[in-house]
């Protein structure tokens, strides 16, 4: 007995991992192009140059989901931070105050998200999708619906070295992680998600907290909007349209809930990278690519499905153990 | 704002956005020349025609205090069907524009039933669900074209849209007789009262024996159809599909149902706000357009109008609270 038990929460715990590993292991056997002992190419490719995007994304958008909400204005905040970015790095012709002007652009859409919702208790949907329209219209009126181009220095400051992406992915997954888990803030923040009326009696400020987790979501998105246009080398101002679907996609599979407080950072890297695989094993087992945003489609419904499941499974061992 | 009193006499029931609307229409006029004129209106109606077909099925879903996210992608897909059916006819005769509309039709039916079972009667997250069926149908429709763009359809396919009767347009004509039958289906039948009932309060309503479940699956089924006959209209009217076609739809029908007065927390406004609330978005974006302010000042004007309009219903919601509390403790 106990020990079908503990089987079955190791399942139920481990479940978004087994399916990584599964996908990992069916795209291995399946095509040689994918992934095998001699070739390493292919996943150290998604490593580095397209998992650090699926994380972050995940990540920008797990985070508002801690504290009961949800940021759809990352598609805007990519293309509006990024664009501003290339904008002032050639008004100024300096790299770094590029860069900061788009966090500082992120930070600003997260904070007005934040404002929006804690302050004056907008629903986190409409908010947040409205400020999307505002946000992606605005980038196209600053850019008049064109790219920019140049800017050598900020992009050899990325790709001088083919694993920057990766290990800035990793800084800001590690600080989230630490911040989220290890300290008193991460503790508040999880109790306003859990319950906002009983953590502000017990002296939590939880507007703060939930500005906090919006601006932490903007900065995300800006980070990822940059790091973009440094892969790409142009900026675009409707570089991330489509990447809500994909964020939440990755989110959803990871095992993040909108029913905050059973979030973790490590549901974005999960989520992820299971986004990722499945991208890439598909286009190697030969599906086109045109049909990948499908695939995200049906990844959402999927999870949505199999949280279902999962909750079914926990809320029925108690059952079990009675008997 | 919906909370003056209902039937307190027509100008009472209009609600503040819908001054603060009726307001800027007057300030296009006066800045525009002919901005009233017949030809002018006549254009304001046709744009308005598709957005209110999306918006009925809309206001059902936000009187129940939830979104239908889907009716972008399912207007999407379902234009993209009839347009490759049409494409892969030869002669295109009578019967086979009948089809083509029924296969608009079915394919936004299909999307519509898939969100009711699994919101209204599996009781999953709304949000969620209808999240996933736009990726589905945006992503369904990318596939299918190979993410390209289908146009040129045959003339009698496109009369559903371009048509004329009785010097009205066809697609005017199409959302008058919409309009006619929602207004009848929210207004006089027990499925529209039961829709407030439940976005007031669904443990009230369940108690009271409405049958919260099938209301909600009939809810979400509608939307989908009416966004497959949106599609319908666009298709004919715009004479090209694509994997972008509907791109926004969602928003701009949220748009026409706040405008109209109808509170995203259900329960409160209606249809007849809605039908005010489209031709407004429609006037304002061809007021804009007009001025010479390009679509990219339009998005973000809709969702500033959109923020305000429900930042002013959240604070005055808000406010009137305070208020009243305040007067119970006064008097105790």
């Amino acid at each position: 007995m106990a020990d079908r038990f503990d089987v079955r929460s190791f399942l139920i715990k481990g479940a978004r991992v087994i399916v990584l590993i599964l996908l990992f292991v069916v795209f291995s056997a399946f095509t040689d192009s994918f992934f095998g002992l001699n070739n390493w190419t292919n996943v150290g490719n998604i490593l580095l140059q397209e998992a650090p995007f699926y994380i972050l994304l995940a990540l920008g958008m797990t985070i508002p989901m801690i504290v009961g909400g949800i940021d759809l204005s990352i598609e805007a905040n990519i293309s509006l931070s990024s664009f501003i970015c290339a904008m002032t790095i050639q008004a100024v012709g300096n790299t770094g105050a590029g860069i900061l002007t788009g966090l500082a652009v992120g930070l600003l859409m997260g904070f007005i998200n934040g404002v929006l919702i804690a302050r004056t208790g907008l629903p986190p949907f409409v908010a947040t999708y409205s400020m999307n329209w505002i946000g992606k219209g605005s980038a196209l009126v600053i850019s008049k619906g064109g790219q920019l181009n140049g800017f050598e220095n900020f992009r050899n400051l990325f790709n001088s070295w083919e694993g920057t992406y990766l290990l800035m992915a990793g800084i800001i997954l590690v600080m989230a992680w630490f911040l989220y888990t290890k300290t008193a803030f991460g503790r508040e923040t999880y109790s306003v998600g859990c319950n906002a009326v009983a953590a502000r009696i017990s002296g939590i400020n939880s507007t703060k907290i939930k500005i906090l987790a919006y601006m932490a979501s903007g900065f995300i998105g800006a980070m990822t909007g940059m790091m973009y246009v440094a892969k790409l080398g142009a900026a675009d101002p409707t570089l991330g349209n489509g990447f809500t679907i994909k964020a939440i996609a990755a989110t959803l599979i990871g095992g993040a809930s909108f029913r905050g407080a059973k979030s973790r950072v490590s549901n974005a890297l999960i989520g992820g990278l299971i986004v990722v695989i499945l991208n890439n094993g598909l286009i190697h087992i030969g599906v086109p690519g045109v049909w990948q945003d499908f695939a995200q489609g049906l990844i959402i419904i999927a999870a949505v499905l199999m949280e279902r499941m999962l909750e079914k499974l926990q809320t029925a061992e108690p059952k079990v153990r009675l008997q | 704002m919906s909370g003056m009193n209902r039937g307190k006499g027509f100008i009472k029931g209009i609600s503040g956005s819908m001054w603060a609307g009726i307001g800027l229409i007057f300030l296009f006029a006066v800045v525009i020349e002919n901005y009233l004129g017949a030809r002018n209106v006549m254009n304001i109606l046709r744009n308005s025609s598709v957005l209110v077909v999306v918006a009925a099925g809309m206001t059902m879903i936000i009187l129940l205090g939830e979104i239908d996210m889907s009716v972008g992608g399912v207007i999407t897909i379902a234009a993209t069907s009839a347009g490759l059916y049409l494409q892969s006819v030869e002669t295109v005769t009578i019967g086979n524009v009948l089809l083509g509309v029924l296969i608009c039709a079915a394919v936004g039916l299909a999307f519509g039933i898939f969100n009711g079972y699994m919101i209204g009667i599996r009781k999953f997250n709304y949000w969620l669900v209808s999240f996933g069926s736009m990726s589905m149908g945006f992503g369904l429709a990318k596939g299918i074209t190979n993410g390209g763009v289908l146009s040129g359809f045959d003339t009698k396919f496109r009369w559903i849209s371009m048509g004329e009767v009785l010097g009205l347009s066809m697609c005017i004509v199409w959302a008058l007789l919409i309009c006619a039958a929602v207004l009848f289906l929210q207004y006089r039948t027990r499925f529209g009262l039961h829709l407030y009932a439940i976005g007031d309060s669904e443990a009230c309503a369940l108690n009271s024996g409405i049958n919260v479940r099938k209301t909600r699956f009939l809810a979400y089924a509608f939307s989908g159809l009416m966004a497959g006959l949106a599609a319908m209209l666009l298709l004919a009217r715009t004479n090209s599909a694509g994997a972008a076609v509907g791109e926004g739809y969602e928003f701009n029908a949220i748009a026409a149902v706040v405008v109209g007065g109808t509170a995203m927390d259900g329960g409160k406004g209606g249809f007849k706000g809605t039908i005010f609330g489209a031709v407004f978005i429609s006037a304002m974006k061809n007021g804009l357009q007009l001025i010479g302010l390009s679509n990219y000042w339009q998005q973000v004007l809709l969702g500033v109008v959109i923020i305000a309009i429900i930042l002013y219903d959240v604070i005055s919601t808000k406010l009137r609270v305070k208020k009243s509390l305040r007067r119970v403790y006064s008097d105790g």
